[in-house]
Parts: structure tokens; sequence; C-alpha cells
């Protein structure tokens, strides 16, 4: 069962995104600040992070940025998840080294494809 | 939804989707609420999920309003698209939850036990998000919103861009270009009173790799400029206390921090106070809410547009006396009374020449350029001791280099200064030709005159400006050298009585001089030690 990170600093949005990945069988650990983020990635290794950028202590390009820059972590695949109305903001996720990017409000289904992908391209680099 | 358009009456076409937009959000609560009724009897387990979509709901709601509230001041089509793109993450954030509780719901409640809640959960959904197409199909363009200044930002943006990239890469990948901006680097002052502003900013240019401080309000901002270098201010306009137009008005009235470029901060209804501003002398203005490729584009601008003006003032400085380009900022040549001014008269300088003895000969020798790159190093080495001695370079005219002491500044030991001067100008000569041992000609030999006396100084013409002397003391002084004698120092008689006691000389003459008859003239041999 694949563990998931999600780092989301709204209290509705993480009791129903949480639930609803449940739901699909994945593990889920909730952290509620980009510092926390940052800090569960390395407690929790997790198979993947969906990390929300606006969050509140440390925010989700920061987080991004350390977790993708300490090497014990550096290899768990990130999915930016953003609410803002920024065209470049996908440009900027990815730039600070997120795997992909989405926005909300979220349409499970995509997301999930998104997640997939990238669980399966994380195995398939692991069997190598 | 119908498309907004621009150019019909928008006033009616955006009361229609401002209708459309309380319509829904307020469906959406009905909904809602009579799903929680139902499943107060019917099933009681789904009631803690359905108060969630309710409050998320409810929260909508309110943001909605609080749009449609703020457009009862200003009622325009750009100012409402405005309002909703500056809320459009929270509106989204709260859209969120309601559509993925029903969907959630949707998968519990099972469809043939619970018909009626599951209908009303469809309806739920399709309302949600038929509401959330609307707000996303309320996109501002991008120079919008504010008309007034619209064609100035499309201007500034692509001047911007146009200095980082190459103009076919435009404008289709202007979004994905800009975000490739180069690091920066500059120190910038972030002066906002609210935190969550400051904030903001200062995170996004740290991103950028701009060092950046905040300051809180404008007395802290005009006390940090004062005492650290800046090289950009992002004032906000609105602040208690002291506002940013007093910070503005202030530093553009100081000598010494008005050079350093400041862009305004400004809410949606500040548009008239941001002309205001930049007719103060501001340099730009960014509206909030930010978007970042704007703002990196005018922060990139500004900044350029100050290295550029440094650039022109350095080039400007090499060209004429520092004084004497200050005062030609307001210089209008067709002016009489300007051209008074800037033509002054001096009672007593000292106008050297040096000329390169046999030059027409050499030239023939060597190719152009190679004859250009030697004299380039000789006057060089004559340009650095100008600035040794703190005297003025006024022109080369060929092979000859024509400086002068006592001007624009008078100094009393003009002569002295000159004096030693044109003895390290043979010493430069000496060793240069040492240097050129090797090279296929004969050695440079150079002839100097000197002479003192009134002179008037100062621009003339309508461009192309140089400081300039005229005079019979420059006429003098050129004879001095044109019948001199190679490698030696002739100094007239006038320029010989104010150093005889400082320098040795040897007699020369009288001779004929052309246009003045005969004259004593001396020969400078060196200091005495």
């Amino acid at each position: 069962m694949a563990k998931i990170l999600l780092v989301e600093d709204n209290e509705m949005n993480f009791d129903m995104l949480s639930r609803r990945l449940k739901r699909k069988g994945f593990d889920v650990v909730i952290a509620v600040d980009g510092q926390e983020g940052v800090e569960q990635a390395h407690n929790e290794h997790p198979d993947l992070i969906l990390m929300d950028m606006s969050l509140p202590v440390k925010d989700g390009w920061v987080a991004t940025q350390e977790i993708k820059a300490a090497e014990d972590t550096q290899n768990i695949p990130i999915i930016a998840l953003t609410a803002h109305a920024m065209s470049a903001d996908r440009e900027q996720a990815l730039a600070a080294g997120c795997d992909d990017y989405d926005t909300k409000p979220i349409e499970l289904p995509r997301l999930l494809s998104k997640i997939e992908a990238l669980l399966t391209k994380r195995h398939t680099l692991r069997d190598f | 939804m119908n498309t907004v358009k621009t150019g019909s009456s928008s006033g009616d076409i955006i009361k229609w989707v401002e209708h459309d937009l309380s319509t829904h959000a307020s469906t959406l609560i009905a909904y809602t609420k009579t799903l929680l009724e139902y499943a107060n009897s019917a099933c009681p387990d789904f009631i803690d999920d359905i108060n969630k979509i309710l409050s998320a709901n409810e929260k909508l709601f309110k943001l909605i309003n609080k749009c449609l509230l703020n457009n009862t001041v200003n009622n325009s089509e750009i100012y409402f698209k405005a309002l909703i793109s500056s809320n459009r993450h929270d509106l989204r954030n709260s859209i969120n939850p309601i559509i993925g509780y029903c969907e959630m719901l949707l998968e519990d409640i099972d469809k043939k036990t619970h018909p009626k809640a599951y209908e009303v959960l469809e309806q739920i959904l399709t309302t949600a998000r038929r509401l959330h197409n609307l707000i996303e199909e309320l996109n501002l363009p991008q120079s919008e919103p504010n008309a007034v200044v619209k064609k100035d930002v499309v201007r500034q943006l692509s001047e911007a861009l146009l200095l980082h990239f190459p103009p076919q890469m435009l404008p289709e990948n202007i979004r994905k270009a800009s975000i490739n901006l180069p690091p920066q680097s500059g120190e910038l002052l972030v002066v906002d009173d609210q935190e969550s502003n400051r904030d903001l900013l200062s995170c996004r240019f740290k991103r950028q790799g701009f060092e950046v401080n905040v300051a809180k309000n404008g007395r802290q901002a005009l006390e940090m400029i004062r005492n650290q270098h800046f090289d950009l201010v992002l004032l906000d306009i609105m602040m208690p206390g002291m506002d940013g137009y007093q910070v503005l008005a202030t530093l553009k009235s100081d000598e010494k921090l008005r050079h350093i470029p400041v862009i305004m901060i400004s809410g949606l209804d500040e548009i008239y106070s941001v002309v205001h501003c930049i007719k103060m002398g501001a340099e730009d203005y960014l509206q909030k809410p930010f978007h970042q490729v704007i703002l990196n584009a005018k922060i990139s601008a500004t900044l350029e547009r100050k290295r550029l003006h440094e650039k022109s003032e350095k080039l400007l400085l090499n060209i004429l006396p520092q004084e004497i380009a200050e005062q030609l900022k307001d210089y209008d040549p067709e002016n009489r009374d300007d051209i008074r001014k800037f033509s002054k008269h001096f009672e007593e300088v000292t106008v050297l020449f040096s000329d390169l003895v046999g030059f027409t000969k050499l030239s023939t020798g060597i190719s152009a350029q190679e004859l250009v790159d030697e004299l380039n190093q000789i006057f060089s080495a004559f340009d650095q001791l100008t600035e040794k001695y703190g005297l003025e370079k006024i022109k080369t005219i060929g092979d000859a280099y024509m400086l002068a002491g006592g001007l624009p500044s008078p100094r009393p030991d003009h002569a002295q200064a000159v004096a030693n001067l044109a003895i390290e100008m043979l010493e430069v000569i000496v060793h240069l030709n040492k240097q050129n041992r090797e090279k296929n000609h004969d050695d440079f030999k150079i002839r100097i005159g000197i002479h003192t006396g009134p002179v008037v100084a100062g621009v003339i013409g309508k461009r192309k400006f140089n400081y300039d002397l005229w005079g019979e003391t420059v006429n003098i002084a050129s004879r001095m050298e044109s019948h001199g004698i190679p490698s030696e120092i002739q100094v007239s008689e006038a320029t010989y009585k104010l150093i005889k006691d400082e320098f040795i000389f040897e007699q020369r003459g009288p001779i004929e001089i052309k246009g003045k008859g005969k004259m004593v003239t001396y020969l400078l041999k060196s200091a005495r030690k």
C-alpha cells in the first residue's frame, strides 16, 4: 500500500482529500504547514507527497526545495496542489522541484492518474 | 454561461454576471440545507459531512458577496474581473471541499435507499461546478484592470522582456520565458504597513536572488534609505502616519536620494493616485494582487533603466567636467543667456599642447589600425597623468593633446601642476619607446608648448558638446608647441615668471613666432630639487 504525505493547512480540504485517498487504498499522513511537511517527509518516508503551495510557517515552494535538496527525501515525487490564479505557478512549482502540478478544485480521477503515473515511474526506477 | 464581451454595454452584462454568481451561490446553500433536513431524519451518519459542505458553501457565498459589494462603488466589468481575480485563490479553495465532499457522499449514499439525497447531492455538485466555471471565465486580460495606464504596462512589459529575450521568442513564449529570468541581484526595500504583503513580496524577491529589506511605515523607510544603499524601493501608497506620497515627495526632493527608483504598490481603487505618483517621479507601479510575471518584468526593467542611467552619467562625466555636466542638464542652446552662463572667463590658466613629431611621416609606414593602437597607448598614459595632477583634458586633435590647469575650478598652482605633468609626459614617451623597441618604426618624439593667460571656457554649439577654451592664450600655447623643439618643453615668458623659482629653465630666443613677432621663450628642464 503506497503511503502519501498530504501537506495542506485548510482543515476541510485535508479532511476531504485524505478520506478520499484512503478510500482509494492509500495510506495517508498529514502535515499542516511547510515545516511539518519537510519533517514528515524525513520521518515517514512517503511514496509520494501532495503539496499545497500556500502554506503557513514555510510555504510549499520552500518546503519542496528543501525536500528535493535532502539526500534521503529527494527521490520522493511531489505533486503541487494550488488554488492560485497565477499563470506562472505551474512553472514555478516545477522549477522548485515538483514532479507534477494540479489545481484546486481537485478532480479526483485526474489527480489519481497523476499519482499513479509518478508511483509507477518510481517503482520502475527502483527495479533497475 | 454567456461570454462577457468588452465593448457592448458592459455595465448591463456585468450586472447579469453578478446576478448569475450570486444566484448559484445562494442556490448551493438552499440545496445543502434541504439535504441536511433530509439527512436528519433518514441518514444521520452523513450529517457531519453535509455540515462541512454547508460551511464551505457559506464561505463561498460571503466571498462572492464581498466582490459584488465592492463593485457597487465602481460598477465596471474590468473592475469586477479584477475583484474576482484577486479572490480566485480563496474562491477555488472554498469550492474544492464542496466538490470533494459531494463526490465522496455520492459514493457513500446508496442511490436506491436514499434517492432524494442522491438527487440533491448531484444538484449541489452540478451547481458547484457551474459556479467554478463562471469564476474561471471571469479572467482578467493581462494588461488590465486599469485602462488608464494599460498601454504603458504593455509597452513596459514588452520592453522589459525584449531586454532579456530575442524578439522571435515573443509573444507566444512570454510566459514561459519570463519565468526563466536569470537570477537577479540588487538590494530592494519593501515598504508596506501590511505584514502579509511585506512577507509575500520579500519572499518572492528573495527567491529571485535579491537582497530584501522591509519597512513597516514611511518614517522607518526614510530612515533606512538614508543610512543604507538601495537599488530600488517598493512603496505602498496607503499607510497610516506618513503615507506613500509623503515618502515619495521627500525622496524626490532630496538631491542625494532622488536617483533611487521607486515603484508604487497600489490597491485596485487607487489608480488615480498611481498616475499622481508617476507624475511625482515614481518609476512605475504594481497592482495588488501581485502578478508574478509583471512583477518580475517591472523590477528587471526598472533596475535595467537604473543601470543604463548610471552608465550614461558615467559616460557624460568622461566627456565633460562634472560641474559642467551638472549645469548642462538645464542648458538650452537656443537661449542666448544660457550660452553666456555656460561660457566663463578665467583670469589666469595654464594651457598645454603636445604634438607627435613626424607623426604624419610615421603614419605611412604602418597600418592605420596599428597607428591608432599606438596613439591610444600614448594618450591613455597622458589621460592618467592629467587625472593624477587634477588637470582638465580639453581634447585631442589628430595626434595633438591639449589640456589646461586652473579650470573649471581655479587653483593657484595651475602652472606648477602643468609643468610637472609636462616633465612626466616626456618620461612616458621615453618609457613607451623602450617598450616598443622591437616594433618596426622609429621612436616617438613629442614637442610640448605651455603658456599662461586669460581664457574663456565653456560649452557652445547645439550638439556633440565639448568643453573648450578660447582666446589669445590658446593660440600662444599652441605656437609654443609648434615652434618648439622635439623632446623639449617650450614655455612662454608668462609661465616662466610664475614658476621660475621652482623649476630649472634654459632661455631660448628671442625667436620669431608666427603672427606674434619676436618672443623670449624658455625650455623647461626639470624641477628644482
